[in-house]
């Protein structure tokens, strides 16, 4: 990625300077480059292997780069080792010590520190407090569950006031309700601190609802970096828009390009235009964007709505109790994915399997990107 | 055998018909019986020693009704008494230092990655395991011999840590390879140096397997014959020696009673032992089943 743009206000907390990593042969992190800024919710999304988890190793401390810089508030840190850096991680399995008892777990950070034993009472009580697990301070982890066992592992490293604190897949060990639950209590415990947050997920939604920005990664590589709408609305390329939420790409070439519009001829659905973003020229080939609920459907011959549209057989419909997502085979080649929400009860759908139905959506709905 | 072999077939089929799946797992006759047997077969021996070693006669043949002659007897035989104090500094001195040793070479077996040589070092710290003893003991009593190295109680010791080593280190080194290294990554994190946390969170979670080593080393010296008869020399007569020695002039009954002192302080080791590592591998357990990740 040749254009990774720094968009940075005032001085950053974090900065990764063309940070490499190798392990053996594989690369687990090249070239790497960002900024994360004071107070924020950041969040590392990508698949498995992408890297993520290396970069927050890396910013605890447990790896070291094998090129590049990484800095702190300004100051190189690594060659530091983790227990010498303001910074705590929270780790996927919890690691919360089985010989100690929830207020022991809690404790253990303070103790390394010098402080004064009344304070170091004080402070360990505060965070017990605050993550609602007074009552358990004399358990042992093993006699908790999993939301406790959680809340004392963010209460262990939270105590220690760090400047940056690093979330590892906080939510994989917990069912689902309890992962939406504790989604909005993480938000919020992030902005009551003001503590710079950094968390690993590979799951889009989650990193969607908390983060204030994300970087997508592949392959090790920073694909993009943005606040979650834009990462969505505006991805700038074909692997984050397939990666983060469902899209349709038509292919088509570009054919007239204006201070507004990009317009692409596609075989697929005609001449289509789009609003002008990532930039494209006359004659590129490229692929046009359009996310699912972009897209209205209705039985063909109804009045067509916005600036494009398209015709053909509806073929299969999902139905997932909220909304519905219908499979259209196109008049030319290809297929779209169209999902509407069910506003009625009753059981009428748009059309039936094997009814001409047409798609329509407004000019500003696609986007195109690099093929 | 062919009409017993049918009998059994029918029995088994017949069976099978009613209730072939808990049959198999219920307090049958047959269960009963093979328990017994074996349990009879491992003990029975040692059983008669202890019954005979409170024999009130003089004989060791013929029962003369309950007493603790041979104990009293026991503790007027300084001889006997003597070969106990040496076994005991032996066993102690021995399983401390294997404990040590062991401890080290499980930590570096299983934290030093992949080092050069890692597979061929972890085959032959389990060598003595398997070698005979009677090798063992000679190759010792060569080394000592070619270093003009005194046998007697320092020789022996050493060549107990050797023998007890490889143990402790197996131990170890089990509860080493389940052992969650983002524990020892959490406490470098809240700000431990390598050291403290080796001090505040790997030793006491493994201390139970290290005790459990210590204990295995302590009675492997304890019971140990053939490489202390290659190893000792006057002066440091251990107990297992002195009694063969004392056999061999014939059985008398205060052996049975040194014996069975000698069984006693062994089993309750090897109860400790066992029961420390079973405490162990369940709370393990239950905190794996708490801890997986779904």
């Amino acid at each position: 990625m040749a254009e990774q743009t720094i968009v940075s206000s005032g001085k950053p907390l974090v900065r990764f300077e063309s940070v490499s990593k190798r392990f053996g042969t594989h690369v687990a992190v090249e070239n790497f480059t960002l900024d994360i800024r004071r107070n924020e919710f950041f969040a590392l999304l990508g698949p498995s292997g992408c890297g993520k988890t290396t970069l927050l190793r890396l910013l605890a401390g447990f790896e070291t780069p094998d090129e590049g810089r990484i800095l702190l508030d300004g100051e190189d840190i690594g060659a530091l080792p983790p227990y010498l850096r303001p910074v705590n991680m929270m780790f996927q399995s919890y690691a919360l010590f089985p010989h100690l008892s929830v207020a022991g777990n809690v404790a253990f950070g303070l103790k390394q520190e010098a402080l004064p034993r009344e304070e170091r009472k004080q402070r360990v009580a505060e965070m017990l407090a605050m993550m609602r697990m007074d009552e358990f301070a004399d358990r042992k982890p093993h006699q908790l569950s999993g939301g406790q066992r959680q809340r004392v592992a963010l209460a262990r490293a939270l105590v220690k006031r760090p400047k940056v604190f690093l979330l590892d897949e906080p939510l994989a060990a917990l069912d689902k309700k309890l992962r939406t639950q504790t989604q909005l209590e993480l938000r919020e415990l992030q902005k009551k601190l003001g503590v710079t947050f950094v968390i690993v997920t590979h799951d889009q939604e989650e990193a969607m609802t908390m983060a204030d920005r994300i970087a997508v990664m592949n392959g090790g590589r920073l694909a993009q970096v943005a606040a979650p709408r834009e990462i969505y609305e505006h991805p700038k390329s074909r692997w984050v828009a397939e990666f983060v939420g469902d899209v349709n790409l038509i292919e088509g070439v570009v054919s007239a390009v204006d201070a507004q519009e990009t317009v692409v001829e596609t075989a697929a659905a005609g001449q289509m235009r789009v609003p002008q973003g990532n930039a494209a020229h006359r004659g590129d080939r490229v692929l046009v964007a359009i996310r699912p609920e972009k897209v209205a459907i209705a039985r063909e011959g109804a009045s067509a709505h916005g600036g494009n549209s398209v015709s053909g057989i509806l073929r299969d419909i999902e139905y997932f109790g909220g909304s519905s997502v219908y499979k259209v085979k196109l008049d030319g080649p290809g297929s779209m994915r169209i999902s509407s929400v069910n506003v009625s009860r009753k059981g009428e759908t748009v059309a039936s399997k094997g009814e001409r139905v047409t798609l329509s959506w407004s000019a500003d709905a696609a986007a195109v990107l690099a093929q | 055998m062919i009409a017993i072999k049918s009998a059994f077939k029918t029995k088994a089929k017949t069976a099978a018909k009613t209730a072939a799946a808990p049959r198999l797992t219920s307090i049958s006759r047959f269960n009963i019986a093979a328990i017994s047997a074996g349990l009879a077969f491992l003990y029975l021996p040692i059983a008669i020693l202890v019954l005979y070693s409170f024999n009130g006669s003089r004989s060791v043949a013929v029962w003369g009704g309950w007493s603790l002659r041979w104990y009293r007897e026991l503790l007027h035989d300084s001889a006997m008494i003597e070969a106990a104090w040496t076994s005991l500094g032996l066993a102690l001195f021995s399983a401390s230092a294997a404990t040590i040793l062991g401890t080290l070479a499980a930590l570096a077996l299983t934290r030093i990655g992949r080092f050069r040589g890692r597979l061929p070092f972890s085959a032959m710290i389990y060598a003595p395991l398997v070698l005979p003893e009677v090798i063992i003991g000679l190759a010792l009593l060569l080394l000592f011999v070619a270093v003009d190295f005194d046998r007697g109680f320092w020789a022996t010791a050493l060549a107990h840590t050797t023998l007890t080593l490889c143990f402790v280190a197996a131990i170890v080194q089990a509860r080493l390879v389940d052992f969650d290294r983002s524990l020892e990554e959490a406490a470098m994190d809240l700000g431990c140096s390598p050291l403290r946390t080796f001090l505040t969170v790997t030793l006491p979670l493994i201390v139970p397997a290290i005790a459990a080593g210590w204990m295995l080393a302590f009675t492997l010296s304890l019971d140990d014959f053939v490489i202390a008869s290659f190893t000792t020399g006057p002066g440091a007569t251990t107990l297992p020696i002195r009694i063969y020695s004392q056999v061999r002039l014939g059985v008398k009954p205060e052996t049975n009673a040194i014996c069975t002192l000698m069984i006693a302080v062994v089993a309750l080791i090897v109860v400790t032992a066992s029961l420390l590592s079973k405490r162990y591998a369940m709370s393990g357990e239950r905190a794996a089943a708490l801890g997986a990740p779904m």
